[in-house]
């Protein structure tokens, strides 16, 4: 019987080697992938956006910062970032506002929970091509359920093509986002909902509280964290919208619904302005990023 | 406990790796579907030099499919795969780019789709091709302008079509209408129309591209041949007053009017030929690759007649005419022989009736319209091609850059949508003609 060999203060012992080995055996492959095919994209989108650069020519004219400065007086850019705010502010107070009522409604003790749960949850499997061709046609002009419904109480007027009207279509895109969205607010709410203590909600009650302020003041601050990621996420996607908006509208009518990752493919792909396109991209990148790190510090603070 | 872990680690490990090794060897060894050998019993198998083409044409379009059967059969050296792309514009470049492109390709031959690649050095010359098999004597010439870039000749432009209006002949019949001989006519028969509620023409203009081939026949009928071709080529400005009127005409005054159904911008292509196959309304504007659906009776069972839009003001009239797209090599070509003799059976004498009566499309070549059996409106076509070659005009968004085309897009919906004069849009349509000048991406066809 010999004794254990001594592990010096900071050396692994070989068992704990062997365990850290293990571990990077399986962390590798996944690093290896991410870096393949996120981390160098990334760089090369960095490097295109430094080029003139048509996607299809052997040579890529370096151009330094000229897309970067031309960018600054590009006004579709800026029309396209307007809606891109649009798009952040409703699509994120909306979907959130709609899952966190519902969520609170159904977690007090609604019947038929899983029931609900089902139904506002259906939308969020649904692929968003799926999304945006089935309020296609509701929103069709000649015969969509919106129309028809506004016709048939006597609301002729109102009735419209919803996606050809400069006025209404982005609201109207708007609208189909939130409906796909808030079913994924909802149950992610609803899971933070059963952390809740209930016995401060029962504190409350009995120190006076009606049902809003035990609302606001217990139960919304203990599903801050839930909160704050949906809000992160619902963020960066607001910056990133494509895919409903270029099914529906292709950006249109003319540009009334270009947001920046539509305009991004237009430049990239529709006007073989690769380098311009990835200097969109880069903006794009970066203000996702920007935004939720300084929500997510402000959420942090708030909470210190 | 930990022991037992261990080893379930190790077991996964030797599990996988076992599991990978086996499914190398299986690859490896496991023949592919289609090899495309020629593996007849008793003899040797011979490879075959395989082509692989990339299309627009869907994948499951009969027409095409016999192509590649008849040619396959003909041909036992070459084997085409045939394969449809619905976003070859987003994948081509690429593709070509990284040497994992098509052999052949189906694409449009303007400046800013094949010109781009053409410059890019990614398609292989045709120049020695069409002397080779002699395609100068079949191929109509406008097929090799339109796929030549700086003065090479890269591919053979295909489905020669013309734009005009399309007209229910028993609306016509029973309202005492006639196909209209001027502009003014033409507004007098839609006035008739609308006031017995027919919509007097259908147009969808949610896909944007529908309103390139209205401008393209107003600039055609108000500024004329030559003018057209002068500003597609950069030499003559967009926002010249011909060009200002060719937009307000159909984009303001018409909408105006009521000539059209409502809500144009959120109305689909299709939904604006249901709109006519219904009945609802009398007329479309549109391009001769609807033929196929017009003399169709699942879809349309009145008579479908057909007209070019009017004389406007008396002027000679150019109604657009061109190519869809067209059929090119790619310089990594695995067998460009191949690509050759598979563009040349396209265009033979065994292949015209598959496109005529299979497809209702019109191939680039001479042809009698009376030695196949085509529809009395297909026969029409075919012959107005022929016999007014010269006084034709152009579809402008084949030939102008893809930046110009973005503009004319977004640019006329937002003139239907109130949101721009047509003034407004002329001059943009001329910056982006000056900015694809400064990029070089602008096709000259003045003659």
């Amino acid at each position: 019987m010999t004794a254990a060999a001594p592990v010096r203060r900071g050396q692994l012992s070989p068992r704990a080697k062997r365990k850290a080995l293990a571990g990077w055996a399986f962390v590798v492959p996944a690093l290896l992938i991410y870096a393949f095919f996120f981390v160098q994209p990334f760089f090369y989108s960095i490097y295109y956006s430094l080029t003139d650069w048509n996607g299809a020519d052997p040579v890529k004219q370096f151009v330094g910062l000229g897309n970067y400065i031309k960018l600054a007086g590009d006004s579709l850019l800026w029309q396209a970032l307007g809606h891109n705010l649009i798009w952040v502010i409703i699509g994120t107070v909306s979907p959130i506002a709609i899952g966190l009522l519902l969520g609170v409604l159904i977690w007090t003790g609604a019947l038929g929970r899983v029931l609900f749960r089902t139904i506002y949850f259906l939308p969020v499997v649904l692929s968003e091509v799926v999304i945006a061709i089935i309020w296609n046609w509701i929103y069709h002009p000649l015969f969509g359920a919106v129309n028809q419904i506004l016709r048939g109480i006597g609301l002729d007027h109102l009735a419209r093509g919803w996606l050809g009207d400069p006025q209404t279509a982005l609201l109207a895109l708007l609208m189909t986002a939130i409906w796909s969205y808030y079913g994924f607010c909802f149950v992610i709410i609803m899971a933070g909902l059963q952390n809740v203590d209930i016995s401060l909600v029962e504190a409350a009650t009995i120190d006076g509280a009606n049902g809003w302020q035990r609302f606001i003041h217990v139960i919304v601050p203990q599903l801050s964290h839930v909160l704050t990621m949906i809000t992160a996420f619902t963020l960066i996607g607001g910056f990133n919208v494509f895919g409903i908006v270029f099914v529906m509208t292709q950006g249109g009518p003319g540009t009334a619904t270009q947001v920046i990752a539509t305009y991004t493919y237009r430049k990239a792909f529709q006007e073989s302005q690769v380098g311009y396109g990835a200097a969109l991209s880069m903006v794009m990148t970066l203000l996702s990023l920007a935004t939720s790190y300084i929500f997510i510090r402000l959420r942090e603070r708030q909470e210190q | 406990m930990s022991t037992s872990l261990r080893h379930t680690r190790r077991d996964f490990l030797r599990f996988s790796g076992g599991l990978s090794a086996s499914i190398l060897a299986v690859a490896c060894v496991t023949p592919g579907a289609d090899t495309g050998t020629d593996d007849t019993a008793g003899e040797p198998a011979v490879e075959k030099e395989q082509i692989l083409v990339w299309d627009q044409f869907g994948e499951d379009s009969v027409g095409v499919n016999e192509i590649v059967v008849k040619f396959n059969e003909a041909h036992p050296e070459y084997h085409v795969t045939r394969e449809a792309q619905t976003n070859m514009r987003d994948i081509l470049k690429t593709s070509l780019d990284a040497g994992a492109g098509p052999d052949v390709m189906y694409y449009d031959t303007g400046p800013g789709f094949a010109g781009v690649l053409a410059r890019a050095g990614l398609l292989l010359p045709l120049d020695d091709a069409y002397e080779q098999y002699a395609w100068n004597e079949r191929i109509l010439p406008i097929a090799r302008e339109r796929a030549s870039f700086d003065g090479v000749t890269y591919g053979i432009g295909n489905e020669l079509e013309i734009v005009g209006t399309f007209y229910n002949e028993r609306i016509f019949d029973e309202q005492g209408l006639a196909a209209p001989d001027t502009h003014d006519d033409f507004l007098a028969v839609c006035e008739a129309l609308k006031a017995q509620d027919i919509i007097p023409m259908a147009w969808g203009n949610q896909n944007k591209w529908p309103a390139g081939h209205t401008f393209s026949v107003f600039s055609g009928n108000i500024a004329g041949k030559d003018n057209l071709a002068a500003a597609i080529s950069g030499e003559l400005a967009w926002n010249e007053p011909d060009f200002v009127e060719s937009i307000q005409i159909p984009f303001v005054d018409m909408v105006d009017a009521g000539y059209y159904n409502t809500d144009i911008n959120a109305v689909t292509y299709d939904d604006s030929n249901l709109l006519f196959y219904s009945g609802q309304a009398a007329m479309r504007l549109t391009g001769s690759w609807m033929v196929d659906g017009y003399t169709n009776p699942d879809n349309i069972t009145d008579p479908v007649g057909f007209f070019f839009y009017p004389s406007i003001r008396e002027k000679v009239i150019a109604p657009p005419a061109g190519l869809g797209s067209g059929y090119f090599v790619g310089r990594d070509a695995q067998s460009p022989e191949g690509a050759f003799a598979y563009l040349n059976f396209l265009f033979s004498d065994e292949t015209i009736g598959d496109w005529l009566e299979g497809m209702a499309m019109i191939p680039p070549v001479r042809l009698n319209a009376d030695d196949y059996s085509i529809s009395d409106l297909l026969r029409f076509t075919i012959i107005e091609i022929q016999q007014n070659a010269e006084s034709m005009g152009f579809n402008i968004d084949v030939l102008t850059p893809d930046n110009y085309n973005t503009m004319m897009f977004d640019g006329f919906q937002e003139v239907i949508g109130k949101v721009k004069t047509a003034q407004e849009q002329a001059d943009d349509l001329e910056a982006a003609m000056q900015e694809a000048i400064e990029r070089g991406t602008v096709m000259d066809i003045t003659p």
